[in-house]
C-alpha cells in the first residue's frame, strides 16, 4: 500500500499525486502542533484548515509529523511515500527524513524556462503571458 | 501503538471548533478562535462560481470591488491557480477582459517562484532600506496598540478589526496597514510579516513577506506610502476617512515623505 502525505500547502482533491500514488493509497494529514506553533498559526487558521481536512478524503492524525508518518509505515507495511511539493523548508525537513519519498509536483500555472529565476515580476509576466491564457497553461491536463 | 485517527464529523460548527481547541490548546486564549470564512472546497467552489474576471479588473484597487475572495483557498490548495484560471477563461473569449485577472493570478506564481529558488528571502531582508534609514534604526517587535488595533488612526483601527475579526483583508488595505507599520511606525517589516501570518487565513510567506519587502522597500525601489486622500478613493462608506481622526495621515505625499523620511530627503 501506498501513503500520501498531505500537508497545508495542498489541500486539494485534484492533484497529480493522486494519479501518481493510485487509487489505494492510504492518504493522511498529521496534525502537528509542533509545525502550527512554529508556523504561528492562530485558532481561526487552525479552525479553517480542520474544516478544510473534513471535506477532503484523508485521514486527520494528530502528532509530530516524521513520527507519525513512520508509525504509520510500520502499521500499514507501506511500500511507499507521496507527498505534494512544498517550498517550505519545515515541510522539506519532514520529507528529507524518509528514504525514496515521491515529492510530486502539480501542474505548473504557466511554461516557464527552466533553472532561470526571475527577480522581477515584470520579467517573469513577460514569458508567463505566453502560457497564463491558456487552458492549463498549454500544459496536457 | 496504531495511530487513531481524529474525528470528521461534527453536528455542528461549535463541535468542530470545541475539537480543534482540544487538539490545540495553545491557541485556546485567542480573542477570535473561527473566522465567518468557511474551510473546504465546498466554500472555495461556492466562491469559484461567483468569480467576475472583468469586474475585478475595473474595481480590484476598491475596498468594496468585486475581488473573489479565493485568497484563503488557493493558499492552502484546495483549489489551484490552474483551476481559477481555467474558471476565468469560461467567462470571457477576450484577453483584454480578464488580463488583470490572470496577472494577479501570475503574481502568487511568481512570489512561489520566488520562494522555491530564494528561500532565504523570505525572512532576511533581500536589499537595504531605501527611507534613508537602516536596519537598526527600526523597531523588533510589533507595538501592542498595533497588535490590538488600538493605534488611535481611525481607518488603520478599522483595518486591523477586520484582520483580527476574519482573518481576511483586501489587498490595497493590507498594503496601507504594512506601510502604516513599517514606515509611520518604524517596524521592522518581519514582525509586520509575523503578525499577518498568524491572523490571514491565506497567509502564505511567500506572498505576504516579499510584499512586505516590497512596501518596506528591501523588495523596491523606494518605499510604499500613501495618504489619508488614497484611503478616501478607494475606502467604502463604512471607512472612517474623516481628516480629524486620521491626522497623521492627512497631508500630500510631498509632506509625508519628509516627514516620514527625512534622512531621505537631505541625501537627494
Amino acid at each position: 500500500m501506498n501513503l500520501i502525505w498531505l500537508h497545508d500547502d495542498m489541500l486539494g482533491a485534484r492533484h497529480p499525486i493522486f494519479e501518481a500514488a493510485g487509487q489505494a493509497a492510504k492518504i493522511v494529514f498529521v496534525w502537528d502542533n509542533d509545525y502550527f506553533k512554529a508556523m504561528n498559526y492562530s485558532a481561526k487558521r487552525l479552525v479553517f484548515l480542520y474544516e478544510t481536512l473534513c471535506e477532503l478524503e484523508c485521514e486527520i492524525i494528530a502528532g509530530k509529523a516524521h513520527n507519525v508518518i513512520h508509525a504509520l509505515i510500520t502499521e500499514h507495511k507501506i511500500d511507499k511515500i507521496f507527498t505534494p511539493y512544498s517550498p517550505n523548508p519545515a515541510h522539506q525537513k519532514v520529507m528529507a527524513g524518509f528514504k525514496d519519498i515521491q515529492i510530486i509536483e502539480d501542474i505548473p500555472f504557466v511554461k516557464m524556462p527552466s533553472g532561470i529565476v526571475f527577480p522581477r515580476f515584470f520579467r517573469y509576466w513577460n514569458k508567463a503571458k505566453k502560457t497564463a491564457f491558456l487552458k492549463n497553461g498549454g500544459h496536457d491536463s | 501503538m496504531p495511530v487513531k485517527p481524529e474525528p470528521k464529523d461534527f453536528k455542528a460548527r461549535q463541535d468542530l471548533i470545541d475539537h480543534v481547541m482540544m487538539l490545540s490548546p495553545h491557541v485556546k486564549s485567542d480573542d477570535v478562535i473561527a473566522s465567518p470564512i468557511r474551510g473546504g472546497r465546498i466554500a472555495a467552489h461556492e466562491k469559484l462560481a461567483q468569480i467576475k474576471p472583468q469586474s475585478y479588473g475595473r474595481t480590484r484597487n476598491f475596498l468594496n470591488g468585486d475581488v473573489t475572495y479565493l485568497s484563503s483557498y488557493i493558499r492552502h490548495g484546495i483549489v489551484s491557480l490552474n483551476e481559477v484560471r481555467n474558471k476565468a477563461l469560461e467567462t470571457s473569449d477576450a484577453e483584454k477582459d480578464i488580463e488583470k485577472f490572470i496577472q494577479e493570478l501570475t503574481w502568487r506564481d511568481f512570489w512561489q517562484h520566488l520562494y522555491r529558488a530564494h528561500p532565504e528571502w523570505i525572512w532576511n531582508d533581500i536589499e537595504p532600506y531605501k527611507t534613508g534609514f537602516g536596519r537598526d534604526d527600526y523597531a523588533d517587535d510589533l507595538p501592542e496598540d498595533i497588535a490590538q488595533g488600538r493605534t488611535g488612526v481611525a481607518c488603520i483601527d478599522q483595518f486591523i478589526k477586520i484582520l483580527l475579526e476574519t482573518g481576511y483583508m483586501h489587498n490595497h488595505t493590507r498594503m496601507y496597514v504594512a506601510s502604516y507599520v513599517v514606515h509611520w511606525r518604524r517596524v521592522k517589516w518581519q514582525a509586520g510579516a509575523r503578525w499577518f501570518l498568524h491572523h490571514l487565513l491565506d497567509g502564505d510567506p511567500a506572498s505576504n513577506n516579499l510584499s512586505w519587502q516590497w512596501v518596506a522597500s528591501t523588495f523596491s525601489n523606494k518605499p510604499y506610502i500613501f495618504n489619508l486622500e488614497n484611503v478616501g478613493k478607494y475606502a467604502s462608506e463604512e471607512i472612517n476617512a474623516n481628516a480629524s481622526e486620521n491626522k497623521v495621515l492627512d497631508h500630500s505625499y510631498e509632506d509625508l515623505s519628509c516627514a516620514l523620511f527625512p534622512q531621505k530627503a537631505k541625501g537627494e
